[in-house]
């Protein structure tokens, strides 16, 4: 059995071209339905997220998956209207980068942000997808299987899921550490710009956040606050809405700050809690004196910049210790599929041991009793295990090291003898 | 019997030497889950066991002689550790605690080593039950305190966007406020302790003299700031501060008890 797969990810295709790509979960069911019916597929993996579209297929042979992945790239770039990069070479692999990709994928390896942890919940529930389609076979469930114990086993023993990574993330990060949890903590964004909807993004995942947006143009924040589930207050509440916050986020293209050390003062006086602000304006939109107030911690962009690139230097060392899981875990799935191909050449071998000794017995049957014909079966079933113990142990240790093709001219030296027989009688 | 509390004190040592590096080098610093705790509980109860043994043979308290003492000091600050972690669910400081008290334990392995451990200062059991009741206090104002120090130094490392080692291993400032809220409340209670028992055992050490004006005085702060509900930052400001003298002053016993024994002539 030999893994095939096409991946488009965030490497080659922009966001636009993924969004057209991806697919929902009904969709991705159905296509692997039709592929079943259509192509005769019994194994197939389907991993589609915002940030990559991944598909894996299990045939015989190799270059037959490649072929049909080929097929289904054409189809989807027809279908769903994106243009294919030239050299598609890149996107499509044979089976050892085929198992090692799933593997790092899982591992966040290929991640867009290194060592995020989404994708693991990701794969997680990608086999569902198989298993509603009845294409989730043994082999595609063993590497699955791994995939996930390859992406624990990464954030367990290596430092790459450690540390924030975005702005917005380091933001959170600092948050956590003055309210404890970030959930269910007021935020109020000043501006509606371009950074102002990433930082929406990004907190889009948090539980019970009750999120502000004031600008000084309400159109815009509105807009935002419709497609984020914002609330929209007027820019004259600032300091109403500073004083009701947990986490004030501002980007805003003002020349001058536009909160003054006298507004936090009075926006935080009689506070049981810190405030947190977070300057991601570029000028600085805080009064930087405005840090030396009590229970006020005041976050600019480059103090966020060093939180994440700490963060992002520790992910980075600790690449070549999560490629060695990878490795490992790579090398275990490849020796448990050898053992997987051995199975039908030893089979056939034993298959075709007991027919000869069956046809030899059948021919002493007139010659002998019953009672010794009977001796004389369990004496050859006996021979027949003894014979094949050595030989199969052999082949079973040294599985991982033949080649396909030697084991299919294995079995089929044997189920050549039995049509050769059959075609005699 | 030398020899035999020699070997306790340098295992004790050795078993908390083992449990802070293995706190130190955890990475998840959620809920502790069993298998962890058990170690440590193990290595408490031996701990207790040893020196309820020490007590039994001696006929009183062990507070007599300073490697007692350290170790009393010691197993104590790692049971409130411990009640604290069972009231808050926050592990992030366990290791401090383990750390102090493999300090502590490693100062009475090296007097045990120094000092001939058969030949003890004889104090009455009364005396010993007060001095047994006075270390339980300082054992509370010293996590008090250690949490004070933990809960300004997060907070001064977050207002200068230090990311060191504090920043990654402490929970948070809201967490550390309510532990340095429930420590306050041990601490207040377990000096509450050792005043009921001067009173009570009618010891000599009541009498208003300056270092009992002190610790009164200090009770009463503590007891204070433990009491009042958490309405503004500025009064864990005021806690940690009161929780931090209060530490000051358990160093300074500690020293006087490594310089001139526990009960000097």
């Amino acid at each position: 059995m030999k893994i095939s797969s096409l991946n488009l990810s965030h490497v080659v295709f922009p966001i636009e071209t993924r969004e057209k790509i991806v697919f929902s979960k009904e969709q991705g069911v159905q296509f692997l339905r039709e592929l079943k019916e259509n192509l005769d597929i019994e194994e197939a993996l389907l991993l589609s997220t915002c940030n990559r579209t991944e598909f894996f297929l299990v045939l015989e042979n190799e270059e037959r998956g490649k072929c049909i992945l080929d097929e289904i790239l054409k189809k989807w770039s027809h279908e769903r209207n994106f243009e294919i990069p030239a050299g598609t070479t890149g996107l499509i692999h044979g089976h050892l980068d085929s198992v090692g990709r799933l593997l790092r994928v899982s591992a966040g390896l290929e991640s867009q942000l290194l060592g995020e942890s989404e994708i693991l919940g990701q794969v997680r529930d990608s086999i569902e997808l198989s298993e509603e389609a009845g294409v989730a076979g043994p082999v595609i469930r063993k590497l699955w299987e791994k995939a996930l114990r390859c992406g624990k086993r990464v954030r367990s023993e290596t430092s790459i899921g450690d540390g924030a990574l975005s702005l917005a993330y380091g933001a959170l990060r600092v948050a956590k550490k003055i309210h404890g949890d970030v959930a269910g903590l007021r935020y109020c964004l000043v501006g509606a710009g371009e950074v102002s909807e990433l930082v929406l993004k990004n907190l889009q995942g948090i539980d019970q956040a009750q999120i502000t947006i004031l600008n000084r143009s309400t159109e815009h924040a509105e807009h935002l606050g419709k497609v984020y589930g914002a609330s929209v207050a007027p820019f004259e509440n600032l300091e109403r809405e500073i004083a009701a916050a947990d986490v004030v986020i501002s980007s805003t293209s003002s020349k001058i700050p536009i909160i003054d050390r006298n507004l936090v003062s009075s926006a935080t006086s009689g506070r049981s809690t810190g405030l947190l602000l977070v300057d991601l304006g570029v000028p600085r939109d805080i009064d930087p004196s405005a840090k030396n107030l009590p229970n006020v911690f005041l976050y600019n962009l480059d103090d966020l910049a060093r939180l994440i690139e700490d963060n992002l230097s520790n992910r980075r060392s600790a690449i070549p210790a999560a490629e060695e899981v990878v490795q490992h875990e790579t090398r275990q799935f490849e020796n448990w599929l050898g053992h997987q191909q051995l199975g039908p050449a030893i089979r056939s071998l034993r298959r075709a041991l007991e027919q000869e000794s069956e046809k030899e017995l059948d021919l002493l049957k007139d010659e002998v009793d019953d009672e010794m014909h009977q001796k004389l079966t369990r004496l050859l079933t006996k021979l027949i295990h003894r014979v094949l113990h050595r030989p199969t142990k052999e082949l079973r240790s040294s599985g991982g090291e033949l080649s396909g093709s030697m084991l299919a001219r294995f079995e089929e030296m044997f189920q050549g003898e039995d049509r050769e027989d059959e075609v005699k009688s | 019997m030398e020899i035999v509390t020699n070997c306790v004190a340098i295992i004790l040592t050795v078993f908390y030497g083992v449990l802070l590096s293995g706190e130190f080098r955890r990475k998840d610093q959620g809920l502790p889950n069993s298998r962890d705790l058990r170690w440590i509980w193990a290595t408490v109860s031996t701990h207790l066991v040893a020196l309820v043994m020490r007590g039994v043979w001696l006929g009183f308290c062990p507070v007599a002689s300073r490697w007692e003492t350290l170790s009393l000091l010691a197993l104590l600050v790692i049971l409130m550790h411990l009640i604290l972690l069972k009231i808050s669910g926050d592990r992030s400081t366990l290791v401090f605690g383990i750390g102090i008290t493999f300090l502590l334990q490693l100062g009475s392995a090296s007097f045990t080593l120094g000092e001939s451990t058969s030949q003890n200062q004889v104090i009455d059991s009364l005396s010993s039950l007060h001095a047994f009741t006075a270390w339980i206090g300082v054992a509370g104002v010293t996590i008090a305190g250690e949490h004070g120090v933990l809960w300004l130094l997060l907070r001064r490392s977050i207002q200068t966007s230090n990311f060191g080692p504090l920043f990654r291993r402490l929970s948070s400032l809201e967490a550390l406020s309510r532990l340095i809220r429930i420590s306050n409340i041990v601490a207040a209670i377990s000096l509450a302790i050792t005043f009921g028992s001067a009173l009570f055992l009618g010891m000599d050490s009541f009498k208003l003299t300056e270092p009992v004006i002190f610790s009164a005085l200090f009770l009463i702060l503590l007891g204070g700031f433990a009491l009042v509900p958490r309405s503004t930052g500025t009064v864990t400001a005021w806690r940690a501060w009161i929780s931090v003298v209060g530490l000051c002053a358990v160093i300074f016993i500690i020293t006087w008890v490594i310089r001139y024994g526990p009960h000097p002539a």
